[in-house]
């Protein structure tokens, strides 16, 4: 039996100096799934991707022919990111985890807490009745009767974040939840945003929600 | 030689960094705790065509006749009616409507004693001894718009005598426009709008909830127009609509078609013995039809033609454009679904596991994200 013939050392040293090349210049490409910027950027990111891929002939590049597209996709490309709908409690963590991800945190750790407690809270006493008589500023009229717009079984916050609205004296409070309605419709992935301003009460800082509607 | 060496070095370490960050994300998914659940997370439907027509033609009429009662009022319309009606009964769907609009068996809410049963957390005190709600004892909300007694006492005089039972559907439409109406609102302005719905139920998620629906049945109501889409927007939607009923597959679908997927979803969902599609893999078969490559998970395509931001709306969506939803909409690497939109407020998609390719609608899913435009 042969042995196979030893690799020439140009060949490793060209290789080499591909390779590092090569891996600057991918670190160098942005993540499609990196922490993004607010909106507008996000938007432009979106265009501006869009305008660079034309080709002088101005058709978009994204009307390449099929047959580019790989015949049998390994596994590892089909994975969805997300988690769809209907997931359950299993899904709340990877929901959680990219919220956290796309909106890093700006917020002192401590504010982060009260905000959190907060608005859960508030989104509970909104959205069933529960814990209203606790913001008599947001619900005016909770010494009366409430007949609870979502049902308290089976309602679950999936994720929530705390996070600066503009300016160090307001924040939003991030909520994903799962609820049934008066009729019956039992939907995930909801989304509401509760707003705070820092306020002083009794000579203490303290976050105060603003009304809603 | 030397030439092949280095093509196959170079391979191996675009292999090696191209897989590096997706075998994280599959590591991530395989820590997650899985558990079943049979929650479906998506309310289905959205059009006229899912309203029981006797509910339907009782909205119409109270949206024509409450001007009579409230002069001053603007912009009543039957999607509103059907956006309240969706949330408080899903219009009294299971029962039986007779022609005068009577339903039957009558629909009672719970029973407000405060016991927490539903939700209930205060006691109301009877009002009516049982004439309406059939119980002498407490209270409760009655009929397909849930009107307490107390309130439906209210609204029988506003009405001049007209209305007379709330297990009526016309009466129980007209009385909601009257009572939504006020003192004469204009139900066109948004402002106004929220106020009607929120003095039904003061809750702010009560409001979002039913302006939803009412978002989605007014687009619904429009006509698709579909007549004027050719060419390759019209490849794109026909080979999406082609595969209706097609099952979900988690990982499934390629440019080629339905295909197995992958194990596993978070809950532990496996698309390994299923042929079908997930959301994007739908969209990617879709748009290469028309000869478009996309890349295959959804938050990627969002990065793929011009992007049509959320805070336009989905009135900016036309028919062929991806649509994506996200849990924190303008931040993209949150998306986690993509349909294609068909026009009237509906789109083409593959919902989730346990589902088939379907038609949904756009705004009774939260989490609108905009969309992009290819053609």
């Amino acid at each position: 039996m042969t042995t196979p013939p030893a690799r020439s050392p140009r060949l490793l040293i060209v290789s080499a100096v591909l390779l590092a090349v090569a891996g600057i210049v991918l670190l160098g490409v942005p993540r499609s799934q990196g922490p993004p910027a607010a909106e507008s950027s996000s938007t432009v990111t979106a265009n501006q991707a869009s305008a660079a891929s034309k080709p002088p002939d101005g058709k978009s590049t994204a009307a390449a022919s099929v047959s580019t597209a790989p015949a049998v996709p390994t596994p590892s490309v089909l994975e969805s990111a997300l988690p769809p709908h209907g997931e359950g409690v299993a899904g709340d963590r990877a929901a959680q985890q990219s919220l956290e991800a796309a909106w890093p945190s700006d917020l002192p750790a401590a504010d982060e807490r009260q905000l959190l407690t907060a608005g859960r809270a508030l989104l509970r006493a909104d959205a069933t009745g529960v814990g209203r008589t606790k913001w008599p500023d947001v619900f005016p009229d909770s010494d009366q009767a409430v007949a609870p717009a979502f049902a308290t079984v089976r309602f679950r916050i999936q994720a929530a974040i705390a996070r600066r609205d503009g300016s160090p004296d307001k924040a939003v409070v991030h909520l994903v939840w799962a609820g049934t309605d008066r009729g019956g419709t039992y939907t995930d992935l909801r989304i509401t945003d509760l707003f705070f301003t820092r306020t002083i009460k009794k000579g203490e800082p303290t976050w105060t929600p603003q009304p809603r509607i | 030689m030397r030439r092949w060496g280095c093509v196959v070095a170079l391979l191996l370490f675009a292999a090696v960094c191209c897989a590096a960050p997706v075998a994280g994300a599959i590591g991530a998914f395989v820590a997650l705790p899985t558990g079943a659940s049979n929650d479906a997370g998506i309310a289905e439907g959205g059009s006229a065509a899912d309203i029981p027509p006797r509910m339907l033609a009782a909205y119409k009429k109270a949206s024509q006749q409450v001007g009579k009662h409230v002069p001053k009022c603007r912009g009543m319309r039957w999607p509103i009616l059907a956006g309240i009606a969706k949330v408080e009964s899903n219009h009294a769907v299971g029962r039986n409507i007779t022609a005068d609009g009577d339903i039957r068996p009558k629909i009672y809410g719970v029973l407000l004693n405060g016991s927490g049963a539903g939700g209930n957390t205060t006691v109301f005190e009877d009002t009516d001894g049982g004439k309406w709600d059939g119980n002498s004892q407490g209270e409760r909300a009655v009929g397909p718009f849930q009107f307490l007694p107390s309130t439906w006492e209210g609204v029988v005089e506003d009405a001049d005598g007209e209305v007379s039972d709330p297990h009526n559907a016309d009466d129980a439409a007209l009385g909601a426009a009257i009572y939504l109406c006020g003192n004469g609102r204009d139900l066109t302005k948004r402002t106004q709008l929220k106020a009607a719905v929120f003095r039904y139920n003061q809750s702010g998620e009560y409001v979002a909830n039913v302006l939803g629906w009412i978002d989605q049945y007014t687009a619904a109501a429009k006509d698709p127009n579909l007549k004027n889409v050719t060419g390759r927007i019209r490849t794109v939607i026909e080979a999406a609509l082609s595969q209706r009923g097609v099952p979900y597959s988690w990982g499934g679908g390629n440019a080629n078609g339905k295909s197995t997927g992958i194990c596993c979803s978070p809950s532990g969902k496996s698309g390994t013995n299923i042929k079908g599609f997930d959301c994007s893999g739908l969209t990617t078969y879709a748009y290469a039809k028309a000869g478009i490559s996309l890349p295959r998970v959804a938050v990627a395509q969002a990065g793929v033609g011009r992007r049509i931001p959320a805070s336009l709306g989905t009135l900016a969506l036309k028919p062929g454009d991806l649509v994506f939803f996200a849990t924190a909409p303008g931040r993209d690497a949150t998306i986690y679904h993509v349909g294609i939109y068909l026009g009237s407020g509906q789109m083409v998609n593959a919902p989730k596991p346990g589902t088939v390719v379907r038609l949904d609608g756009v705004n009774t899913m939260s989490g609108f994200a905009g969309g992009a435009r290819l053609l």
